[in-house]
């Protein structure tokens, strides 16, 4: 096991933050204009397309669920859930998708994500996700972008209750 | 509270009901026996179990059950219970096998339901004949056109006068694979709310709560298009966007209500698009069927059909979602995903994008329903609570709908077509 650069780890710490901040533009700038955005159903789907997930956007569909997050009237999320993400160490992966799609860098890592659920007392406030999240990076250029982001949730074959956050 | 038939029928008038419906331990007690025990349950489609031995595990009304097609290529189910100690006999949620042994004192049974064999059998005294403890089947099971009902009271009608005229809402699904076969996804896609089953079967079908109550998603849809132009052209966009339809547009869709609490709602989402089928898919089921009947196979635009009290059907989006009650405060939805055969890969793109709009938990819509149903859980288990209206274009004048009756989109008919039906279910005792 190949222990991602320090770049990639700090980049992707970053984008933990932005997300548990809600500074979602700063974050829509950390991916390519063709990103995907995929939580497939089971861990053995090879590409979005191979059956039913629960999330297969581009770059069109997350804008619009980034919009809806902004909305004050966004309906569960009144007011919006707090969330703290906590990344582990990114290691490089060969990678498992079909098709790079434009990855030259892929690199996975452990990650657990507590959401604090608005409308619900103390006790049954705190949820829990985790799972992995295996990215595809392009390194060259300037910069460090996402070109495609896929969350394996351990329990994402189970009767879930709504999620309105981005994992 | 004893519910006597007179208490349950006071629960229910034309256009209200109680809001105990909703959180009251007793009714949703009665609910599983008097409702889900006697009405035709979908539980899968064939295509789950295409192989002699392979099965699913799942629920039908308040029992766990296998579905499992025998080594002679017969479809059966039973309760997933040793008929020893009364153990879980599978606790995979599919596979395939000859047999399944119970994990507790190894008792074989085989797919036809059959005990086969039993460690030591003497100890079990002279008189123990295996024919009498094999596994328990369901009273009756039934198919139409792949699809598996079961039901658990032998008596009442039969599949095909339960479905009535809404047995249509399966050929719009069938009808539209080129070479006449659909395929389930085998894993089906789950979310689960904090309310009543009887929360989703009210909302499924209200077109008229759609622009309020996904006013959120469907701004953010049309910002989206409004400033990517043609670059916005992934498949939830539009259906987000349908959902911003003006009232007085929904309300001149049809409704359907049919007997046996049954419902559907014409077609909506393919409202603004020019073309609503890839001429790919056209082509190919002009090909296997001809011009005719593919003009009308696809000229049938159903949005939703509500198959009271197990299951929604969409032909044009390919899907079935199964609605398992856990408790008066707890639903699992089980969604499947169906493959037409024959027709090409953009079509089943199409349909994977709805859904995972329609039926994941991550749905930028159905989170909102999520939320209105677990708002309506926790304020109608107040005492204080006032009833349930559901007057919405209620005509007090005409008669109550018996058979194939058509209303206006928005109209909260289909509602109270569902509770004229708990009624008559609830308020008699099970046989």
């Amino acid at each position: 096991m190949r222990p991602a650069s320090d770049d990639i780890a700090v980049f992707l710490q970053w984008e933990a933050v932005l997300l548990d901040e809600r500074r979602f533009d700063e974050w829509l700038d950390l991916l390519a204009e063709d990103v995907w955005y995929w939580i497939p159903l089971v861990p053995e789907q090879r590409n979005p397309l191979d059956g039913p997930s629960h999330v297969y956007d581009t770059r069109d569909a997350l804008l619009a669920r980034v919009y809806r997050l902004k909305d004050p009237q966004n309906l569960p999320q009144q007011p919006p859930s707090r969330c703290c993400r906590i990344m582990g160490r990114p290691f490089h992966v060969a990678t498992e998708t079909d098709a790079k799609h434009g990855a030259d860098t892929v690199v996975r890592t452990p990650f657990q994500l507590i959401e604090s659920l608005p409308h619900h007392d103390a006790e049954e406030s705190n949820r829990q996700f985790a799972g992995t999240i295996t990215y595809g990076l392009s390194t060259g250029g300037n910069a460090l972008r996402i070109r495609w982001r896929r969350v394996d949730l351990i329990n994402s074959h189970k009767g879930l209750h709504g999620v309105s956050i981005l994992i | 509270m004893q519910y006597t038939p007179e208490a349950i029928a006071s629960l229910v008038t034309d256009t209200q009901f109680d809001p105990r419906v909703y959180g009251d331990e007793e009714l949703f007690r009665l609910e599983m026996g008097r409702i889900f025990d006697r009405a035709w349950l979908l539980v899968g489609h064939e295509s789950l179990i295409r192989k002699p031995g392979s099965f699913i595990a799942t629920r039908a009304g308040s029992h766990p059950i296998l579905v499992w097609r025998d080594m002679q290529g017969v479809v059966r189910a039973f309760l997933n219970r040793c008929a020893h100690r009364g153990t879980k006999l599978c606790s995979q949620d599919r596979g395939t096998a000859a047999s399944l042994v119970c994990p507790y004192h190894g008792w074989v049974f085989a797919a036809d339901g059959a005990l086969k064999s039993v460690p030591a059998p003497e100890e079990y005294g002279n008189g123990f004949r295996f024919d009498d403890w094999g596994l328990a089947p369901v009273a009756a099971l039934a198919l139409y056109r792949g699809f598996i009902f079961v039901r658990h009271k032998t008596e009442g009608p039969s599949l095909d006068s339960f479905l009535g005229d809404i047995r249509s809402s399966i050929d719009d699904l069938v009808d539209r694979a080129p070479d006449g076969e659909v395929e389930a996804c085998q894993i089906p896609l789950r979310h689960r709310y904090k309310g009543n089953w009887k929360l989703g079967f009210e909302n499924l079908n209200d077109a008229h709560h759609a622009r309020v109550a996904h006013a959120a998603t469907v701004r953010a849809a049309t910002r989206v298009t409004s400033e990517l132009g043609e670059r916005a052209k992934h498949g939830s966009l539009g259906v987000m966007k349908a959902n911003g339809m003006p009232i007085r547009q929904f309300s001149q869709l049809d409704l359907v209500t049919s007997d046996y609490g049954h419902s559907y709602l014409f077609g909506f989402i393919d409202g603004q698009k020019k073309q609503a089928y890839p001429q790919e898919y056209v082509d190919k089921l002009v090909a296997a069927r001809g011009a005719h009947e593919a003009e009308r196979v696809l000229g049938v635009n159903r949005h939703l059909t509500l198959l009271y009290p197990s299951a929604t059907i969409q032909g044009r989006f390919q899907t079935m979602r199964l609605i398992h009650p856990i408790g008066p405060n707890l639903t699992e939805i089980v969604g499947y995903l169906f493959r037409l055969k024959g027709a090409p890969d953009p079509l089943y793109e199409e349909a994977l994008h709805y859904f995972h709009i329609s039926i994941s938990p991550f749905s930028p819509v159905a989170t909102d329903d999520f939320e209105l149903y677990e708002g309506a859980q926790e304020l109608n288990s107040s005492s204080a609570a006032g009833p349930i209206v559901v007057s919405r274009l209620h005509d007090p004048a005409a008669a109550s709908p018996r058979g194939r009756t058509v209303h206006r989109g928005t109209s909260e008919a289909f509602i109270r077509n569902q509770y004229a039906t708990w009624v008559s279910y609830m308020s008699r005792d099970v046989r």
